[in-house]
């Protein structure tokens, strides 16, 4: 479980997220939603103990997240991350010496999957093969959490049927997944829940199950009320 | 931290092998030369440039050495590459501390690489050049003119290299601490670059006063002793640096 209790980060007098409380389950999926700038990214990296909160807390299983928090929640930057002179299987190798959950086959048969040559230097990868890449190697550790930061960016359909089953296949009841993305109707395809999030602030947290039984609307369309139509892509 | 430390290394492996293959180029070059050397002195010139740009290769490369462990700490707060790093379940004492290791390990292997070299050297040109002995010889009576305690044994020089070596692994440990309070607490704000440069310089002159105060004690009282009490004060304020920093780091570091 993760929770944040009042989660604030200031930029200066730009405030990034403001005063964030939610608890998150496993279990589920849940897809972060919101404009550019709204502060999925900085929750989540605040979640994965990269970046210190101006204030408030946010707790993994209740101590605050840090070192030991790490080994347990794999985090997925949107921008490629890797050293450039690594190759495809040092980066296999690098999660291999520092995470005890990282399991060398899984990522063999990722990679697999992916049509993605071990040897190949990251620095040579497109972009969807950078995404790709990305999602196999922080798919491939057994992690309780997992925080996904825009995991369809800039690639094509068929590189996103892949990524999208790679997901489905890793969740379970025991771990919490979070994507962020701003392809709504992509993420209501693979999320049971959707947080909405704007300017820095949390609207809410809904089940997408309860919101289309009840009130008869998609995530598309909660999306857009509380958007505006132009902000959905 | 080991694996900490195998990555610190395998980040700045590029730049030593550079450093290496020149060295190796001019080495052979250096030695051909002098085993091609007749009684009429016809490769001198080539011997002395060569072993001059040895001394150059050796020099810059130490500096060099201290000069990428920086940059890399840099890239490392301040670039996506530092995700790398720091979602690694390693607090910031090991991070900081895999660097210091590494810049501390390079810069011993480095000088002791280049001070067995430069002896292989030294002794291969003394063995062919009888005359150039005479001249240190010479040199070394000008140098007690001056000063009756300078021998140039190797004790001595051994001291030197140590507290040279020491002096730079703390400036480098001053520019880590400074670019970390420059990373952390002053990112974004107005004049980081030259608050922290300022503050490095402070640092420093800081270094140098608390050795010049100890030397001025009269403590020690050899050469030999005084180079190593200096060795020691910078290895002491690189220590201090290195828990100064990696404080800062833990408790306010956002990549």
């Amino acid at each position: 479980m993760i929770t944040s209790k009042n989660l604030t980060k200031k930029f200066g007098t730009k405030v990034a997220v403001d005063s964030v409380s939610l608890t998150l389950e496993p279990g589920h999926i849940y897809a972060m939603l919101g404009p550019n700038g709204s502060g999925k990214t900085t929750w989540m990296k605040m979640a994965a103990a990269l970046m210190k909160p101006t204030s408030g807390e946010i707790l993994f299983n209740g101590n605050p997240v840090g070192v030991e928090s790490r080994k347990q929640i794999a985090y997925m930057s949107t921008e490629p991350y890797f050293y450039s002179w690594m190759s495809i299987k040092d980066v296999g190798r690098y999660y291999q010496d520092f995470f005890m959950d990282f399991s060398p086959e899984k990522y063999e048969s990722l990679l697999r999957k992916m049509e993605l040559e071990p040897s190949m230097k990251t620095r040579a990868l497109s972009s969807g093969m950078m995404a790709k890449l990305k999602i196999a190697v922080t798919m491939a550790r057994n992690a309780r959490i997992y925080l996904l930061d825009e995991p369809f960016n800039g690639i094509d359909l068929l590189a996103r049927d892949e990524i999208r089953a790679c997901i489905l296949q890793e969740a379970a009841a025991d771990n919490i997944l979070v994507l962020s993305s701003h392809l709504v109707e992509e993420m209501e395809a693979i999320s049971d829940q959707a947080i909405f999030i704007k300017n820095g602030k949390l609207v809410e947290v809904r089940d997408l199950e309860e919101m289309r039984t009840e009130e008869q609307i998609s995530m598309a369309d909660r999306y857009r009320a509380i958007y505006g139509h132009a902000e959905v892509e | 931290m080991s694996a900490l430390l195998k990555y610190e290394l395998r980040k700045t492996r590029a730049m030593k092998l550079i450093f290496l293959g020149v060295t190796a180029v001019a080495e052979v070059v250096f030695l051909v030369s002098l085993f091609l050397r007749n009684n009429e002195g016809n490769t001198d010139n080539i011997i002395g440039t060569s072993a001059l740009i040895l001394m150059l290769i050796a020099i810059g490369g130490i500096i060099l050495i201290g000069i990428q462990s920086i940059f890399t700490l840099h890239r490392d707060m301040n670039t996506k590459q530092g995700y790398m790093l720091y979602m690694t379940p390693r607090n910031s004492y090991q991070i900081l501390g895999s660097k210091m290791l590494e810049n501390g390990l390079s810069l011993a292997l480095a000088g002791g690489f280049f001070f067995l070299l430069g002896l292989l050297d030294l002794t291969l040109l003394f063995s062919r050049l009888g005359e150039l002995e005479r001249l240190w010889g010479f040199f070394m009576e000008f140098l007690h003119m001056f000063n009756a305690e300078i021998e140039l044994d190797t004790a001595q020089v051994l001291s030197l290299i140590f507290e040279l070596l020491t002096s730079w692994l703390a400036v480098v440990s001053i520019a880590f601490f400074a670019d970390i309070v420059s990373s952390a607490l002053l990112n974004g704000k107005k004049a980081n670059g030259v608050v922290t440069f300022i503050f490095f310089i402070l640092l420093t002159i800081l270094l140098n006063v608390i050795q010049n105060l100890l030397r001025k004690s009269g403590i020690c009282t050899t050469i030999t002793s005084t180079l190593i009490m200096q060795s020691i004060v910078a290895l002491c304020y690189s220590i201090g640096m290195y828990f100064i920093a990696a404080a800062v780091m833990d408790k306010y570091l956002s990549v």
